[in-house]
């Protein structure tokens, strides 16, 4: 069975079933709307880039096993599996990431949002606050006598 | 950083304190959003190196004494002129001391006994200190153990081994344990030996401080006979008659009682009106009161494991099993 998303520019795209029920989203919006799928599902938050990435990774994982509880995906109990696909994957640009990141959010594609944060965190890993700002483009605002009251407060954290 | 909050604690998961720490000097936005991860969780392990996880404890000690010494200092300033003190200090929450600020994000924290010792006084430590608090009197681990359990108001003790019989635990510790302690834990390992009938009591009422729990595993040995039950003890058991709300599992490893009269156990089963598993190990001379207990006191009980727990294997007689299997009113898996 084939379902059609519409994105927020106004792009339809025609997917499986089972490939769009990755989004529990969808999935929840296919149950309440099971008579009526004459028209395409408007996805508001999610451009037609993105919304092709999204596809294109939900594409690729339509078998995986579907883990429900966030708990699972904490990275202290256990490492988010990426295989060579998904490595590819991620190599784009942080903006897209970011867009993807949020797309999949508002989706709800859990396995998808679990491997931008982890893309994200990986971008800020090992970084030192200088090196984050100059990367973001944002500004220091904490006075001398914060950032010195910060790095005390912080010092039991130190490797 | 996104600015959803959601978002932000899958990414912040993924990252060990010293990123975060990174983070959190980003800007003040970035330090909001990062400092509920950084402070979640404090316990000394992240790194194996040794060398650093001395660093970090005495780090984590000098954070908790200047605390201590900020408070008491303002304690005394604001005795003195209290009025004066609210248009002085300013609005921004960086002049608030830094467990008032970070003490309502911590959810873990070190056994009480780690972090005594994480907190026992240091030769040069005050010297290291920001503020004009030096030149004052070490507070002892104890004092600083109980200053930061007073800011941390959700932490959470998902399991406690305790043991009473252990020489260093002393009254003072046992006291602040079950103030602060024992209402928060989830599975608690006890293991205590009552040599009297207040010693007795005292266990009673640690374990009535208990009220989260929900696994109990109990070496008990009440080792003194003399009996000074009294008429009275008997009428005010039965006014308060408390049942442990979440208590599920009851594991009876090794439980003995000389004392004449055994006031304990109907006391304790009482408790257990939600318990639906129960393990039995050595339960010396305790057979037919937890029988009694199990038929009137425990209606949802669905679970029962008898000898084997673990990896040890203990001897309970097949007149003891026949006891307390045949009392029982349902078909036990």
């Amino acid at each position: 069975m084939k379902v059609t998303l519409e994105s927020s520019d106004g792009q339809v795209f025609t997917v499986d079933k089972e490939v769009a029920e990755l989004s529990v989203i969808i999935k929840e919006m296919l149950v309440i709307e099971q008579a009526n799928q004459d028209h395409p599902i408007p996805l508001l938050n999610v451009g037609a880039v993105e919304l092709a990435k999204v596809i294109e990774y939900c594409e690729h994982h339509r078998n995986d096993p579907t883990i429900d509880d966030d708990e699972d995906y904490d990275s202290r109990k256990k490492p988010i599996e990426m295989d060579d696909w998904d490595k590819q994957f991620t190599i784009v640009n942080k903006e897209m990431m970011f867009e993807l990141i949020l797309a999949a959010n508002s989706m709800q594609v859990k396995p998808l949002l679990h491997l931008g944060c982890r893309y994200a965190a990986d971008i800020v890993k090992r970084m030192s606050p200088t090196e984050i700002r100059d990367l973001f483009q944002i500004d220091d605002d904490f006075t001398p006598e914060e950032q010195d009251k910060i790095e005390w407060e912080k010092q039991w954290t130190k490797l | 950083m996104l600015d959803i909050p959601e978002l932000n604690k899958l990414i912040c998961q993924q990252l060990n304190k010293h990123d975060l720490t990174q983070c959190a000097r980003v800007n003040k936005k970035w330090h909001g959003n990062v400092i509920p991860h950084l402070w979640r969780d404090i316990n000394f392990k992240w790194d194996r190196e040794e060398n650093t996880q001395v660093r970090q404890k005495k780090a984590f000690r000098r954070v908790v004494l200047e605390d201590y010494l900020m408070e008491q200092q303002q304690q005394q300033q604001g005795e003195e002129h209290s009025s004066m003190d609210q248009h002085t200090q300013g609005q921004s929450s960086f002049s608030l001391s830094t467990l008032k600020k970070y003490g309502p994000w911590i959810q873990t924290l070190p056994t009480p006994e780690h972090l005594l010792l994480c907190f026992n006084p240091q030769r040069v430590s005050t010297r290291s200190l920001r503020s004009s608090t030096r030149q004052v009197i070490e507070p002892t681990a104890l004092e600083l153990v109980r200053h930061l359990y007073q800011h941390c108001p959700f932490f959470q003790v998902p399991m406690l081994p305790l043991s009473t019989i252990e020489e260093h635990i002393s009254d003072d510790i046992l006291k602040t344990i079950e103030e602060f302690v024992l209402p928060r834990v989830h599975t608690l390992v006890l293991t205590t030996h009552p040599h009297n009938r207040s010693e007795l009591w005292r266990l009673q009422y640690m374990l009535d401080r208990c009220s989260s729990i929900v696994e109990l595993y109990l070496n008990i040995d009440i080792s003194y006979t003399e009996d000074e039950k009294n008429d009275n003890e008997e009428e005010q058991q039965q006014e308060e008659h408390k049942v442990w709300p979440k208590l599920k599992i009851l594991s009876l490893r090794k439980c003995y009682d000389k004392s004449q009269a055994k006031v304990f156990w109907p006391w304790l089963w009482k408790r257990c009106g939600h318990v639906e598993g129960l393990e039995v190990g050595e339960i010396g001379g305790l057979v037919q009161s937890l029988a009694d207990g199990m038929l009137d006191h425990m209606p949802k009980l669905s679970d029962i494991t008898l000898g084997r727990l673990y990896w040890t294997h203990y001897d309970l007689t097949d007149k003891a099993v026949a006891t307390l299997l045949s009392d029982s009113r349902k078909e036990w898996k």
